[in-house]
């Protein structure tokens, strides 16, 4: 199964990146938040994961999931992942510690990551821009890593194929 | 500008062909292009026996312009076409033609101006801020424009083009707007990091918007303004604001014409020191690929275009357009990785199918 997976925290945008470029409306397991961030933030939340699809000319169908934003459902991610072509990290820059949260995703999806790759777009920046995409470099650099790095609006669906594009592209990069 | 072009000893399928191509491709010129049967301007098939003559005579006589068009550039002629006739080669050739028909009439427009006048600069629009009080604008002082050296057909030189006027603009925080003969006009803001003008389709430029962008500094013409002046033009007008880097970007990549950025060696190795932000930067699915090897290896331009298989010329604009960016880091070594994976014919056949969906529904 060629899959596509978005993961992030919470309210970054995965469900609605995912509806952007997906043939069908995503399906969700939407709850209402339970927790006091996520009443703050959102009405409702994703418990499993988010699914749409595309599909191409040869009618191969490219699943697109979106993992649960919260880490108490962190044991989907894992399940997710499996098989899958490359990763999509999301990040709300509106969050109290966005640049931590990257380092907190590299790190649980390391070893897909490691196989596959990842490319980080960052949302909500129009909202608040405590957070410059440079300040992410640095950390990405702290790191040792070297990832596209965009500044996104999950609504377009032109942000989202560019994330698409560039995952692609570094995984094509990987293989020259 | 209007550059007549004709053809000769084609055979009649590639002269039909090349007629058809030249009005589909208007668009995507930077000037306008019309086939005449007598021009200055010729394309030559040199694979026959008569037009290798004509380009011969042409280019000992130079008084005309002679496109070579073969299969192999065998005469190492300045101009050629590939066949059979493609696309992308043709534009990219017509629009060199057209930027180096203008560098030498900037040229000598320049040396006219600099012998002639020496205190004033061209300036083909009396008053570009229309209803806005003179008293707001003032023209440029002809030291803001270089003009002394010659322009360089080998090289890209931002001093020399729209490209140098706007960062020397930027660099002296001066509110200014610049506009060329019937092409774009653009206000630039440094105190806003923005730029004001008509909306840019990224993905097809106006002629308009193309003329302005792969200008010779001596063809554009610059109005100092104030900032209160720019918001009054830019909402009488209703203008689209642009972050400045977005305009940089795609003026080097106009402008550049598959010239390498003078200073810069075609076998130094390079690399790209970071992703450049395609959230701001427009960008082709090839510059995803090109960005995506030229981060993990530092290598020499021609590497890199053989080992992503995009073409030189694309390549050297879309290294240029980082350049100026500021992302690309020199190295002393060559550094081309040897980690990568196996190739997988499924998956690159699935990437490729991937990127087809997803263009074809932009």
């Amino acid at each position: 199964m060629d899959k596509i997976i978005f993961t992030g925290p919470m309210g970054a945008g995965k469900t609605t990146a995912i509806a952007s470029i997906s043939e069908i409306p995503p399906i969700a397991t939407e709850v209402r938040c339970s927790d006091e961030e996520g009443q703050a933030r959102k009405e409702t939340t994703t418990v499993a994961m988010d699914y749409g699809y595309f599909t191409l000319d040869d009618s191969v169908r490219v699943h697109l999931y979106g993992t649960p934003g919260q880490e108490r459902f962190n044991y989907m991610w894992t399940i997710l992942t499996q098989g899958g072509i490359g990763l999509v990290l999301l990040l709300d820059n509106a969050r109290p510690t966005p640049v931590e949260d990257m380092a907190f995703y590299l790190d649980a999806f390391r070893e897909f990551i490691e196989t596959t790759g990842v490319v980080i777009g960052v949302t909500r920046m129009d909202v608040n821009n405590q957070f410059s995409l440079d300040d992410y470099r640095d950390k990405l650099f702290e790191l040792g890593h070297i990832y596209p790095l965009f500044e996104v609006d999950a609504r377009q669906a032109e942000d989202v194929k560019i994330l698409i594009h560039a995952l692609l592209a570094i995984l094509q990069a990987n293989m020259e | 500008m209007h550059y007549k072009i004709s053809a000769t000893h084609l055979s009649k399928n590639d002269n039909v062909f090349f007629k058809s191509m030249l009005q589909l491709i208007q668009i995507q010129l930077n000037d306008t292009w019309s086939y005449e049967e007598t021009a200055d301007i010729v394309l030559a098939d040199i694979e026959t026996p008569l037009g290798v003559a004509f380009w011969e005579e042409s280019t000992q006589q130079q008084d005309k312009l002679v496109i070579a068009y073969a299969r192999q550039n065998t005469c190492n002629a300045e101009w050629f076409l590939p066949k059979p006739i493609r696309v992308q080669a043709l534009i990219k050739q017509l629009n060199a033609i057209a930027t180096f028909k203008s560098t030498v009439q900037g040229a000598v427009q320049t040396s006219q101006t600099s012998e002639n006048s020496p205190s004033s600069i061209s300036t083909t629009k009396a008053n570009l801020l229309g209803n806005i009080p003179n008293n707001t604008a003032q023209q440029v002082k002809p030291s803001d424009i270089p003009t002394n050296k010659p322009v360089s057909i080998e090289y890209f030189e931002p001093e020399h083009s729209l490209l140098g006027l706007i960062q020397s603009t930027i660099k002296k925080c001066e509110t200014k707007c610049f506009t060329c003969e019937q092409g774009e006009t653009i206000y630039i803001s440094p105190q806003q990091k923005r730029c004001f003008t008509s909306k840019i389709n990224f993905n097809h430029l106006t002629q308009k918007q193309r003329r302005l962008y792969a200008s010779v500094a001596a063809q554009v013409t610059m109005t100092n303004l104030s900032e209160d002046a720019l918001h009054q033009m830019a909402k009488a007008q209703g203008l689209e604001n642009y972050a400045v880097e977005t305009l940089l970007w795609l003026v080097t990549l106009c402008a550049s014409q598959g010239r390498l950025m003078a200073g810069v060696a075609e076998n130094s190795y390079v690399r790209l020191k970071q992703w450049p932000n395609f959230a701001v930067l427009p960008c082709q699915p090839v510059h995803l690929r090109i960005a995506a090897f030229m981060l993990k290896n530092a290598t020499t331009l021609t590497t890199v275009s053989e080992k992503t298989r995009v073409d030189f010329s694309t390549l050297v604009d879309f290294f240029n357009a980082c350049k100026v960016a500021d992302l690309i880091v020199e190295t002393t070594d060559q550094n081309v990785s040897t980690e990568a994976k196996p190739k997988s014919s499924a998956e690159q056949y699935l990437f490729k199918n991937i990127l087809k969906r997803l263009s074809s529904h932009e």
